[in-house]
């Protein structure tokens, strides 16, 4: 694996280089290609071209939102398929999506999101909707700070892990990856703990909302209102923090429209940069009870807020 | 993963799925709201305990479900004029709204486009609000859901600039049209979505409003009235109260109805009861639910009114031999509400009494003034 030539998202593509007119006319201006090819592309120019080897990386399931009429629940709300967990487990390794037209943005997004290395697989229909956010991701000021968590999760590297964390991301439960208990976060959860038994993470929705409620709404960074296909990831640094916000339902042509975001702590800016919205401006700010509260007026795929105090 | 299983297993394991009837297992509602309580709220209003009941068996055609305007005209005249003891329908509705006032008219759609409150009732009203002096640009006619009220068609027989406006558009879930100020924060059973916001021109834009609520059975609450129509109709994110059998509806609506400024700016009610629902509701799925009662109730009391509706649709089902609205067996059950022996829910008719002990108005039958016009 060589190495990415930047932080976005990549498009990779294996097809020779008589299709570069194509990628150019699409936008796209920076391609991965498997090793055996690179030759190829040597001569190519407008392009920037390395080799990936996609042995090499792992294979992330596109990202999305399954609406499953046929089950009867405790909710409506579609099931949201978030990578979160998996970018969150493994910082270091290099991801793979293979995604249609639909998904190629998302998916794109989501690995800016955790800030990983990723290559994405797209047909011929995805190139033009990859290359607008691809474009977008690149406007945007690059995050310096380190990711906020409410809880530190202490991860054998199990499956029953690998759930409770998935559902903690989906219900924007705000954790990072410890190998052992640290001070400085709200609550630890370890799985096999007097607290939080294996037997009960046979139930691991059950589990989550015991983390959920031992760890309080009230002292949660980040809570959404109005919509259950947005999921947050939050940074700080000083006193910027910056929201991510990603679309799941994006996937189905789900457009958001107006949600409320309450974030912890008292913030004096704010500003929106929404993909495919550049006029989006964030709506009835205010402070309550130790936190800033905003509404986002709609959410296409991806937008980021960043926060100052 | 068996999204049913885990959910149920998590109602299960938490005292949410007690939530009932009983006070002491009642969900913990933090209200927010900006908006004070009046020295004059309009809730219960002036004529606490008294409603007025106007029938005529020559307002709707049962067959056609036709509606005759002009004789829903001389209903709402009389009826005003019972309720105010004015002699001219302009002084009668003087007591409730000045030319000053920018009134909105919370209709009930959730059954239409067969089922709703009526484009003549509704028309009536205008007629009326525009005669005192409310400029028509001042009047709202509106609803949650767009595609509902929409189906309606109200401008056809309201004057031009009368607005007719839903907090939720095509696309049902945007909180654009609610304010962000006003809420209810409650978690029923462990949802991540815990906030419902109020509909935001009853918070900001509206000096007055006037209630017209369909006279109907709700497979949740038991019925939807007065109650229902400004508490789930003035918010968002509310079905969620009734997602398993056992509702949260019976403290869940009062609680909405109670929060300010809805008792400051709902000054009146009038409850349509030409046609109406008596199972299924609120929807109007099944032509063979459909009654005609016609008759229009008048009243400043929500929960007086809705006392009332309890006994009309209790004496309906009776009639068609269904269980009780009471009844909470679990053999009444099931999926199928086709067949009006069976109900998703357990009904909480007890919303309306519980209302009442909220402030909202008289529960009690015997303190309840029934004054009768048969035209």
């Amino acid at each position: 694996m060589l190495i990415l030539l930047a932080a976005l998202p990549v498009l990779y593509w294996q097809a020779g280089p008589d299709t570069a007119p194509l990628l150019k006319q699409a936008g796209i201006t920076q391609i991965a290609v498997p090793p055996a090819n690179l030759n190829l592309w040597k001569n190519v120019r407008d392009l920037r071209v390395e080799g990936v080897n996609l042995q090499e990386s792992m294979q992330l399931p596109p990202p999305g939102v399954a609406f499953r009429m046929n089950v009867a629940s405790a909710s409506r709300v579609p099931w949201v398929n978030s990578n979160g967990w998996r970018l969150m487990r493994w910082p270091q390794r290099h991801f793979y999506y293979n995604v249609d037209a639909n998904t190629a943005p998302l998916a794109a997004a989501e690995a800016f999101c955790y800030n990983t290395l990723a290559v994405l697989q797209t047909d011929q229909n995805g190139l033009q909707p990859l290359a607008t956010m691809l474009h977008f991701l690149s406007t945007l000021t690059p995050d310096a700070g380190d990711p906020v968590a409410d809880i530190g999760f202490i991860d054998d590297g199990s499956p029953v892990d690998a759930e409770v964390m998935n559902l903690m991301v989906r219900d924007n439960l705000l954790f990072r990856i410890l190998r052992s208990p640290e001070p400085g976060y709200k609550l630890i959860v370890q799985v096999g703990s007097d607290e939080y038994s294996k037997e009960e993470a046979k139930n691991p929705d059950l589990l989550v909302h015991k983390i959920r409620y031992n760890l309080t709404d009230a002292k949660r960074t980040i809570r959404i209102f109005g919509t259950s296909v947005v999921l947050a990831r939050v940074t700080a640094h000083g006193q910027h923090t910056r929201i991510q916000l990603l679309n799941y339902g994006a996937s189905r042509g789900m457009q958001v429209g107006a949600f409320r975001v309450h974030i912890l702590g008292r913030y004096q800016n704010a500003q929106l940069r929404s993909y495919g919205d550049e006029t989006a401006r964030i709506a009835d700010y205010s402070f309550a009870a130790g936190a800033t509260e905003f509404t986002v007026p709609e959410l296409k795929i991806f937008a980021v807020v960043d926060l100052s105090r | 993963m068996d999204v049913d299983r885990r959910s149920f297993l998590y109602l299960a394991a938490t005292s949410s799925l007690v939530a009932g009837n009983e006070e002491g297992s009642l969900p913990n509602y933090h209200i927010v709201t900006p908006f004070r309580p009046s020295p004059h709220p309009g809730i219960p209003g002036p004529y606490k305990g008294r409603v007025v009941r106007v029938h005529s068996e020559k307002s709707i055609d049962s067959h056609s479900a036709q509606v005759d305007r002009a004789v829903v005209k001389r209903m709402l005249s009389a009826g005003m004029r019972q309720l105010t003891g004015e002699r001219r329908d302009e002084d009668c509705w003087a007591h409730f709204v000045s030319p000053e006032d920018i009134v909105g008219i919370k209709v009930n759609c959730s059954g239409a486009p067969h089922i709703m409150s009526s484009p003549e009732i509704v028309a009536g009203i205008v007629e009326n609000l525009v005669a005192i002096g409310v400029p028509s640009r001042h009047i709202w006619i509106y609803e949650r859901f767009l595609g509902q009220l929409k189906s309606v068609g109200y401008e056809k027989c309201v004057p031009q600039g009368v607005n007719i406006w839903a907090a939720e558009s095509s696309s049902r879930g945007s909180l654009a049209g609610y304010d962000p100020n006003v809420y209810v924060e409650v978690d029923f059973f462990g949802e991540e979505d815990t906030r419902s916001f109020m509909v935001r021109p009853v918070a900001e834009t509206f000096t007055k409003i006037i209630n017209v609520p369909k006279m109907k059975e709700h497979q949740a609450a038991g019925v939807t009235g007065c109650l229902k129509n400004i508490s789930y109709g003035h918010f968002s994110n509310v079905d969620r109260s009734h997602r398993f059998a056992k509702t949260n509806t019976y403290s869940f609506i009062g609680t909405l109805a109670s929060v300010e400024p809805n008792p400051t700016k709902v000054v009146l009610h009038i409850m349509d009861g030409l046609s109406g629902v008596w199972h299924a509701g609120p929807f109007s799925e099944y032509p063979q639910f459909r009654f005609y009662p016609k008759q229009i109730l008048f009243g400043t009391d929500p929960v007086a009114m809705d006392r009332i509706l309890l006994d009309v649709i209790e004496a309906k089902r009776k009639m068609e031999g269904a269980p009780s609205i009471f009844d909470r067996s679990p053999s009444h059950l099931g999926r199928d509400n086709s067949n009006p022996n069976f109900n998703h829910f357990i009904r909480e008719p007890g919303h309306v009494e519980y209302a009442s002990r909220l402030g909202l108005g008289t529960y009690d039958i015997k303190k309840i003034r029934l004054e009768g016009i048969e035209l």
